[in-house]
């Protein structure tokens, strides 16, 4: 069934359409947005989310891109704005545990199924390498995680974020080097170089 | 051989970005010394992961999920239009009373006044009746008896 198909039977309420078309694209949200969140349970509610969003503006949707560079879209922002939130709520957490005794992180990071499977010492290395991307700017974020975990072609990024090629490829370029400096200022830090 | 490498430094020799003398010039140091070998090794170990895909599993319950979502805002859209005009309704209640409760008072107090009119005026007659009567002394009154 092409994308046309399933975009016009979701405009006719048609069930088992958007069912398919869930089904279809299910990976692709839940991926990215795990991929900003490294939460599963996060990364299911954004992708619920996501999927709404689509479903209640699929009459909008013009054919102008592809359906997986509009949901990419959606994932996106969806997942950008949970972190702002995140990040606010962590603040005013900070600033209750500041009259309270006791503490919590601001950054709370579960560890995925995918996780559970890795001995201490990587899972160590993929916190430090996650948190090592949480500290890249909004845009490098985006860019970095949809080249190279989405592998999304460099054409699709621009359209996704509405930017030039050379901008994207500048972004990606920088986003690697400040996880490269990231990373090297944790390691320095637990080796106290 | 001695020598403190930048974090900048560091960074260009790991990506291959230096000119060949100052590589090999750090690399050097960077044999010279099991801390520096270590960070890179760390760094290299660390930065290797991004190649890793981490793919989550598909969840069987998302599209029910998402159809229960929609309900649930549905309903929520209802609630929200039904307190909306709760909202508006109960002020335009409260103000509809209090208008009404002093125009009921001032209806009362005009009547109230009304009725003060007529009573006042009445006093007046009547006490012009007691004028008229306190024009004759009670002498004269007493007198006419006799």
């Amino acid at each position: 069934m092409t994308d046309e198909e399933l975009i016009s039977g979701i405009i006719d309420k048609n069930q088992l359409y958007f069912k398919i078309f869930v089904d279809k694209y299910q990976s692709l949200v839940l991926n990215t947005c795990f991929h900003f969140t490294h939460n599963k349970n996060d990364a299911e509610d954004i992708t619920q989310e996501v999927f709404i969003q689509a479903y209640q503006n699929i009459h909008k949707f013009t054919f102008q891109s592809k359906i997986a560079t509009w949901l990419y879209r959606i994932a996106v922002n969806k997942s950008l704005n949970f972190i702002r939130d995140h990040k606010k709520h962590a603040i005013f957490k900070s600033i209750e545990n500041l009259f309270s005794s006791s503490a919590s992180s601001p950054l709370q990071m579960e560890d995925s199924p995918v996780d559970d499977a890795l001995d201490d010492l990587k899972k160590q290395r993929l916190t430090l390498l996650r948190n090592a991307i949480h500290l890249l700017p909004e845009n490098q974020k985006t860019a970095f995680i949809l080249h190279n975990y989405e592998a999304v072609p460099y054409k699709d990024i621009a359209s996704i974020m509405d930017l030039s090629l050379a901008s994207v490829e500048g972004l990606i370029h920088r986003a690697k080097m400040n996880i490269q400096k990231n990373i090297l200022k944790k390691i320095k830090k637990g080796t106290s170089l | 051989m001695n020598g403190k490498l930048s974090n900048n430094t560091m960074l260009k020799y790991f990506n291959n970005q230096l000119p060949a003398k100052d590589m090999e010039r750090v690399s050097t140091i960077i044999n010279h010394s099991e801390n520096y070998k270590n960070i890179l090794n760390e760094l290299e170990a660390t930065y290797h992961l991004t190649n890793e895909k981490e793919q989550l599993e598909n969840n069987p319950l998302l599209f029910s999920k998402i159809c229960n979502k929609l309900q649930n805002n549905k309903k929520q859209a209802t609630y929200i239009g039904t307190t909306w005009a709760t909202s508006i309704f109960k002020p335009i209640m409260a103000l509809a009373i209090i208008a009404i409760t002093l125009y009921t008072g001032f209806a009362i107090g005009n009547l109230a006044s009304n009725t003060n009119a007529t009573f006042t005026a009445l006093k007046y007659s009547s006490e012009f009746h007691f004028n008229d009567l306190q024009l004759e002394k009670m002498e004269t009154v007493l007198l006419k008896k006799e």
